[in-house]
């Protein structure tokens, strides 16, 4: 059975990243009436699944900055529809400078038993660019508190920082590998989006890791995660085996999921409904009785198959031969020889077990593949 | 039928940018053809494209009524002219239906490239010259100067030239009254059979082919039987009449009229410009001289970027050759590129202004290969091909000779500028004819080119070393023999028919060289790596090499990130659709005029 599993958004922060694209606000100012929006739309939505929550994941902005009780109170309008699964997995992202005991204790008092930190590096002289308000050794220091309190930890990684090379890039992980986390999410530092490292970049091109060097981190990433038992069950995301992200997990196989909170995106196999992306407006919508959704997107079978296959293929296992040759049948002449062209490229590979997946190259040029079935 | 006595035929001919069409517009407001608030537009072109580049390339012509100052009433016939050197016979035929010419110059840049050229046509065909300085409401307008480059560069008196500004109005009467005066009513014989010269046509589809004609002989009318003596086409006239500017049905158009006839024709190529209308019943003995078949000089490929596409672009380029005669284009399969079309134009600008409206008016995304020109090729076994397009040239053991086009080039500089000019007309092979001063500072020189040198970006290359003041013009010559090689470009080892083209054996090396690095510029990474290599015959002269992509990848992708990844991926693939895909490879558009880019 596919159970659901729930996305919650907390959208405030003690200060805004540079990077960040998410839906944020900084400080608490807005927090009460948040916290109560929040649970009322918990309440009101409670009639769109009758089926127990599998998975919550408590995502943001910063949930580990507001006051346990938000996420407490959340949970247990959860638990008042549905329920929560007896062994849901209940992930909250937390940020390293947020963590003391009090803290821990509190989040594994009220049913968190999963953790998910935002490290991105522990060098310190590539975590200014970022404007992440920790130290390499507070990194260090919650990390060690974290997989010391919780059951399962994942750290993120963030690669393309200015300045950042192969040699601290290994360390930063090597860093992250030692503190016992059983989970490891890479991203790659997207800069469109932040006017500040634009600039930069224009003024020192130097600093940036250009594509082929992100490559190579990519390469060097997976040959140390791998060699520390590490899997690369997905595209960026490595984990010890049986330590998957389940609620990640439900994104890449269209498994059903209702997002609450502003910003917050659900789906139930063939229609993603997203909130609107203003607190303001969120709050205001909720506490009216009104529904927040401001996005309604009902996809087509031929679309959703197609979204099948290029999530699908993100994760290790990849895809079924039968499902991939289905899809492909669909797609334009053009789109198809591209895929030729990808699999003689030695993109994707065709197993003896009857499924398709991303070679080793075909992970650094999964946009070759993907860009078919848009 | 107007009295020929009160009719005055002419052109009005100027550089490009020199005011023509603002003048005309007053001509026509002076005249009551036009009331201001019509004039907001202007009437004389008709084409956006002709609009936003200030260029007109379809002759009108428009019949006036003017009183003039000694009480008499005229009618004018102005003949708009196209204004490019492409178009130098459509000018040649407007000026011929005309008496006068009004040579306009720019007060403030004197006498330009064109400006001569015209000067010239409009002399070759014995019209009485009206100079006339323009623009001189600007403050930086030195009507002294242009006067005087009237009468050094271009030999004509300018003392009394009517000093005009097209935008405020003034002089223009002036140029009005000498208009009556200096010009020579037509002459002809009104019991003599009908002899009219076609200068210009355009297709509808309601009312099929409308011919403009300027009557010399006889009378036009409904009903008459036509024969358009150079394509033996006959027809009977169903409407004549003028445009004033709107258009306005006459009992018969007489001897010096300039009017329109429609005679149910519905293929445009039957009707040529040039040709000589007489009666098909008493045809006239002899026809007007100057009437040739114009060929195109340019020749380039057209391929759709979507293959699905061949059939719209087939579709379009039918449309448009309704109206545009002197385009031409026969079907081509590319290996390469696959199906598309070779085309055949005027010139350059005919050309760019073709591709413009094909991509616009018709929203067809486009593949243009470099354009060439046509050679005479002489086989060993004696025969004498036509080559327009390089991949038909004959392997070099069957070539007895190459021959290929010439130009006379004009081209009018600042001195300052001289130096630099030279040096590009040299490189591009060119053999001086002359070089004169006009007054201090302006340079006129004349230049043997072969065409081949001049469609690739010369133009482009003249105004840049000048910055934008040189003026150019030319005008065919014959065809010479040149030491001609074909280059071919291979991508991963095959070579791709669209990207070949010849050259001058002594500049095959460094243009081989410097194209495949500028085509390593243009590509980009992508799955494989793409080798890139000049080639003469099976002689690699150049190579080099795109490296293969290595990271084209989202890292993340959670819950509400897909549909903004769908999107990034959607746009990535937009602009693949946009490339050529050859091979394997994903080539640019612009990657196929790469050979326009290099120096």
């Amino acid at each position: 059975m596919n159970l659901p599993g729930a996305y919650l958004h907390i959208p405030f922060c003690a200060h805004r990243c540079t990077y960040c694209s998410f839906v944020a606000l900084t400080g608490l100012e807005h927090e009460d009436r948040y916290h109560r929006a929040l649970v009322r739309e918990i309440v009101d939505r409670r009639a769109e699944t009758d089926l127990p929550f599998d998975t919550v994941y408590f995502g943001g902005g910063t949930p580990s900055f507001v006051s346990p009780r938000l996420l407490e109170d959340a949970l247990a309008a959860l638990r008042g529809g549905a329920g929560i699964g007896k062994d849901a997995e209940i992930t909250a992202e937390a940020n390293p400078d947020d963590l003391d005991s009090a803290r821990v204790d509190a989040l594994r008092s009220i049913g968190v038993n999963r953790l998910s930190m935002g490290v991105q590096t522990l060098s310190d002289e590539e975590l200014p660019w970022l404007e992440r308000r920790h130290d390499a050794a507070g990194a260090r220091r919650a990390l060690a508190m974290a997989t010391e309190a919780f059951p399962r930890v994942s750290a993120d990684l963030m690669a393309g920082i200015p300045g950042q090379t192969r040699g601290s890039l290994a360390e930063s992980l090597a860093g992250i590998l030692a503190s016992g986390v059983q989970h490891l999410s890479v991203y790659l530092l997207e800069i469109e989006k932040a006017p500040r490292l634009v600039a930069l970049q224009k003024e020192r091109p130097d600093l940036f890791p250009g594509d082929d060097e992100l490559a190579s981190f990519w390469e060097d990433v997976h040959r140390t995660a791998t060699a520390a038992g590490f899997v690369r069950y997905e595209l960026s995301n490595w984990a010890l085996p049986g330590y998957e992200s389940r609620h990640n997990l439900k994104y890449w196989t269209a498994q059903p999921t209702v997002g609450f909170g502003v910003s917050a995106t659900g789906f139930d196999g063939r229609v993603r409904r997203t909130n609107t992306g203003s607190t303001n407006e969120y709050v205001k919508r909720v506490l009216e009785g009104q529904s927040a959704e401001a996005v309604r997107v009902e996809l087509s079978e031929e679309e959703a198959t197609r979204e099948s296959i290029l999530l699908g293929l993100r994760l290790h296992d990849g895809v079924t031969e039968e499902s991939f040759g289905r899809v492909t049948a669909t797609l334009s002449r053009g789109d198809r020889e591209r895929l030729e062209d990808a699999r003689e490229a030695g993109l994707l590979e065709f197993s003896r077990s009857g499924r398709v997946r991303l070679t080793e190259k075909g992970v650094l040029l999964s946009n070759e593949v993907f860009s078919a079935f848009v | 039928m107007t009295d020929p006595s009160r009719i005055r035929n002419f052109s009005i001919v100027a550089h490009i940018d020199h005011g023509k069409t603002t003048l005309s517009d007053r001509i026509l407001e002076i005249t009551g053809a036009l009331t201001a608030r019509e004039m907001t537009e202007q009437v004389l072109d008709d084409n956006p494209i002709e609009k936003e580049r200030g260029i007109t390339i379809k002759a009108r012509a428009v019949t006036l009524n003017y009183k003039a100052e000694n009480g008499e009433k005229y009618v004018f016939n102005l003949i708009d002219t196209p204004g490019h050197v492409d178009f130098t016979y459509e000018v040649s035929r407007s000026l011929a239906a005309c008496e006068g010419a009004v040579l306009v110059v720019d007060a403030t840049q004197g006498v330009e490239a064109q400006t001569l050229a015209n000067a010239y046509l409009a002399i070759h065909n014995n019209l009485t010259i009206v100079p006339c300085i323009n623009k001189v409401d600007l403050p930086s307008a030195v009507p002294e100067m242009a006067r005087e480059q009237i009468e050094e560069v271009i030999g004509i008196p300018a003392a009394h030239a009517a000093l005009t500004s097209g935008k405020v109005g003034t002089g223009v009467r002036d140029l009005l009254e000498q208009i009556v005066h200096e010009i020579p009513p037509p002459q002809g014989d009104p019991d003599a059979p009908l002899k009219a010269l076609l200068f210009d046509s355009w297709f509808d589809a309601y009312r099929g082919v409308t011919c403009l004609v300027r009557v010399r002989d006889g009378v036009i009318k409904k009903g008459t039987k036509i024969l358009f003596m150079g394509t033996g086409q006959t027809a009977e006239v169903q409407e004549v009449g003028v445009f004033n500017p709107k258009q306005l049905v006459v009992p018969q158009l007489g001897v010096g009229d300039v009017g329109y006839v429609i005679a149910g024709i519905k293929e445009l190529l039957a009707t040529k410009i040039g040709d000589t209308l007489t009666g098909a019943e008493r045809p006239t003995e002899q026809a007007l001289p100057g009437f040739q078949d114009v060929k195109p000089m340019v020749f380039a490929s057209l391929f759709p970027t979507e293959s699905d596409d061949y059939e719209s672009l087939r579709d379009a380029m039918e449309k448009l050759k309704l109206n545009d005669a002197s385009f031409t284009f026969e079907p081509e399969s590319s290996t390469a590129l696959g199906f598309g079309f070779r085309c055949g134009y005027l010139g350059l600008l005919h050309m760019e202004i073709v591709q413009e409206r094909l991509e616009r008016e018709f929203n067809l995304s486009l593949v243009t290969t470099a354009p060439s020109v046509p050679y005479r090729v002489t086989t060993t076994r004696g025969e004498i091909l036509e080559i327009s397009n390089p991949v038909k040239l004959p392997d070099p053991q069957y070539i007895e000779k190459i021959e290929e086009p010439y130009i006379l080039a004009t081209i009018i500089t600042k001195d300052e500028f001289l130096g630099g000019i030279l040096a590009l007309a040299e490189e591009r092979r060119g053999k001086q004819v002359s070089l004169e001063y006009a007054g201090t500072s302006r340079a006129v020189l004349k230049y043997e080119l072969p065409l081949n040198e001049v469609v690739l970006d010369f133009y482009d290359k003249l105004k840049s070393i000048s910055r934008g003041y040189a003026s150019f013009d030319y005008q065919l010559l014959e065809y010479r023999p040149g030491d001609l090689v074909k280059l071919d470009i291979l991508i991963n080892g095959d070579p791709v028919d669209a990207l070949a083209f010849i050259v001058y054996r002594g500049k095959s090396q460094d243009k081989g060289r410097a194209l495949v690095d500028k085509m390593k510029e243009m590509i980009h990474s992508q799955m494989f790596e793409v080798i890139i290599q000049a080639a003469i015959g099976a002689k690699i002269i150049a190579r080099s090499t795109v490296k293969a992509l290595r990271k084209n990848v989202i890292a993340k992708c959670y819950g509400g990130d897909i549909t903004r990844k769908k999107k990034l991926l959607e746009k990535q693939k937009e602009g693949k659709k946009r490339m050529k895909k050859v091979g394997r490879v994903d080539l640019p558009q612009e990657a196929f005029l790469a050979v326009l880019r290099v120096d």
